[in-house]
Order: C-alpha cells, then structure tokens, then sequence
C-alpha cells in the first residue's frame, strides 16, 4: 500500500513539475533574443547558479543584423524567482538563434 | 469563398507593388560585411542601377533563361523582400536614390523605404593603378557616410553607379573597402546579356529621409529593451548596459 502511494506521490508531482515547466516556457518566450554564457562573473560552469541572496544576473548580448549590438543585464530578484527561472531563462538561450 | 477572395486581394497587392524592367549589364560582387561574407547583385536599367542582396539559400529567387527571336533572354523574378534586402535604387536621371532598410522597430524588424538625394561624392582621383581580374584599374579615395573608403574602378565598363550607393565615378568598381575594413567588395561577375529582372517596387509614398532613418536606427537600443522586458517573467528586469551602434552608414554625407 505505502509503495503505491509513493509511486502516484512521484507520478503526480512530475506531472505537476511537466505542467510548471510548460507553462513557464510559454511565459519566457524570448523570441530569438541571445542570451550568451556570461552569467554572474563568478559563474559555475553550467552558467547557472544563484547568488547568496537567492538573486540572479544573466547578462544579454543581442546583435541585430544592421549592425547595431545592445548588452544588458537580466536580474532576477529573489522574492518573485528562483534557481528554476534562471534556468529556464538560460536554457531558452542554448537553443535561440541571433536575432 | 472569404480564403479565395482573401488570397485574390493579396496577389492583387503583390502585383501592384512588382515590376518587371530591362537590364543591360549585370555585375556581382562578392561582400564582406562586418565579417559576414554575402552576394551583392547590380543590375543597370537605362539610368538606373537596382543593387540587393539576396540570402544564398533564398527560394523565392527564380532565374530563368529563353531563346526569342531577338536572342537569350534571362529573366530574375523576386518574390519576397524578406529573402531579398538591402535594395538601392539608383536613379541618375532625377539625382535620388532610394533604399530599403530593415530596423527594429516596435517588437519586430520592419521594413523603411529611404529617400535620398543623389550626393555628389567628393572622390580624390589618383595615379595608382593595376591590374584585377583583367580589368586596368585606377584607384579613388573619398568620405562616404562617414567612413573613409579606398577605391578601384575600371573604365572599360563605363558605368557611373554601383555597387551598393557608391556612385559617381567614371567606371565600374571593381574594388572598393573602408580604411577600417567594416565593407569590402569585390567585382565577381559582369554580364552585358539583357536581362528581365521582377522585383517589388520601393514604396516612395511613407519613405523617411536619411536623419530619420538615422534616428529610427539610434532608437533600436530601447526599442529592443522594451522588447525584452515584456518577454520576461514577473520579477525579472531588463537593463540595457552598453549599446554599440556598428553602422555602415555612420552619418547621411
């Protein structure tokens, strides 16, 4: 009895984590802005971590095609976001193309 | 029967924006543009010259070749201004010269018809000369949009515009580069067969001129943070630390 409520237990917080995920994916729909690997000068070397306020930085270099380049500085504070948003910010990063 | 009329209403838009048109000589350019090498494609029609580039696995370019009574004829039709950019229409018949610019503007890249008047471009005539791809060439210097460009042009093709909005000198250019190598290009091709070349008309009627599209272009910076900010999750902010304005054209002279 106790192993069936563990595996529906693990069942339903990965379905709960699969639908976080989606729904937070649509909410960081960044176009094809290009978030490059700086993040946080005393980065790991996944580039995501947190700092010890539990706040993040990732630093956005976009070049558009005319030759204009704008940097910038994404801060994600601790009370609305945590390691799992950054993560999501970065991870849309890997796969986004230059602008 | 709302989809049939739908897609009749847009080629009928299609068409009253395209023009078919005569070229009787056609020079490509192989370009180098901030380290992106691309295809720079000049066609001269009467006083005109139409140059543009176009992406090289572009299929909305078609190119096609017919035998008529009065020879071969070769006919480039372009569909689409999202795979054909940057076209400059050269006119020396009513000194302007129009262009097609892509800047980001309100959440999106959108296209800017630019008018200018023809600029007398103050080229320094020198003695320096050789030999590049056949051609006997002669070298020019001068300040154009603010970069300092070297130039080597041959007059046997007797042409005086070309590529790109270079213009006023009494031949082809068959080389031509910035002293800060931002732009480099280089005569890859002439064609003197006559050729029928489609293409999408500039629209005159909403062109800026060359300080608007200048200031449109200073205003990318913001408009892209704005961009980013409204992509982001509540309790993240976008803050722009550095813009780098790598212009082709830094000034309208």
């Amino acid at each position: 009895m106790k192993i069936k409520l563990l595996i529906l237990s693990i069942a339903l917080i990965t379905s709960v984590n699969i639908a976080y995920a989606g729904t937070d994916t649509r909410m960081l729909d960044l176009d094809q802005v290009k978030l490059q690997n700086a993040f946080l000068k005393e980065n790991s070397e996944a580039g995501l971590s947190t700092s010890d306020l539990g706040s993040c930085k990732i630093n956005v270099y976009t070049e558009l095609d005319n030759g204009t380049i704008i940097e910038g500085v994404v801060t994600v504070t601790a009370d609305e976001i945590n390691w799992f948003t950054c993560g999501l910010i970065k991870l849309y990063g890997v796969f986004s193309d230059k602008y | 029967m709302k989809k049939i009329l739908f897609v009749a209403f847009m080629l009928l838009g299609i068409n009253a924006y395209s023009q078919t048109e005569q070229a009787d000589l056609y020079l490509e350019y192989a370009v180098i543009q901030n380290g992106k090498q691309k295809v720079g494609k000049f066609y001269k029609i009467k006083n005109e010259g139409l140059y543009f580039y176009e992406n090289s696995d572009s299929s909305h370019v078609k190119e096609t070749q017919e035998d008529n009574a009065y020879g071969t004829v070769y006919s480039v039709e372009l569909k689409s201004s999202h795979e054909v950019h940057g076209m400059v229409k050269t006119n020396l018949d009513s000194e302007e010269l129009l262009s097609s610019e892509r800047i980001f503007n309100k959440g999106e890249y959108r296209e800017f018809v630019v008018k200018e008047k023809l600029s007398n471009i103050d080229w320094k005539l020198l003695t320096d000369s050789k030999e590049i791809a056949g051609f006997k060439c002669r070298k020019a210097t001068a300040n154009f949009k603010g970069r300092n460009y070297e130039v080597w042009y041959t007059i046997e093709i007797p042409i005086l515009m070309g590529p790109w909005k270079l213009h006023g000198l009494p031949g082809a250019i068959v080389e031509a580069y910035d002293i800060d190598n931002y732009i480099h290009f280089s005569l890859a091709k002439v064609s003197t067969d006559k050729q029928s070349i489609a293409h999408e008309e500039l629209n005159e009627d909403n062109a800026i001129s060359c300080a608007e599209y200048l200031a449109l272009k200073a205003d990318q910076g913001l408009e892209m943070s704005k961009h980013i900010q409204s992509k982001l999750p509540r309790g993240a902010q976008f803050n722009v630390t550095k813009t780098t304005n790598n212009w082709l054209e830094k000034d309208c002279n």
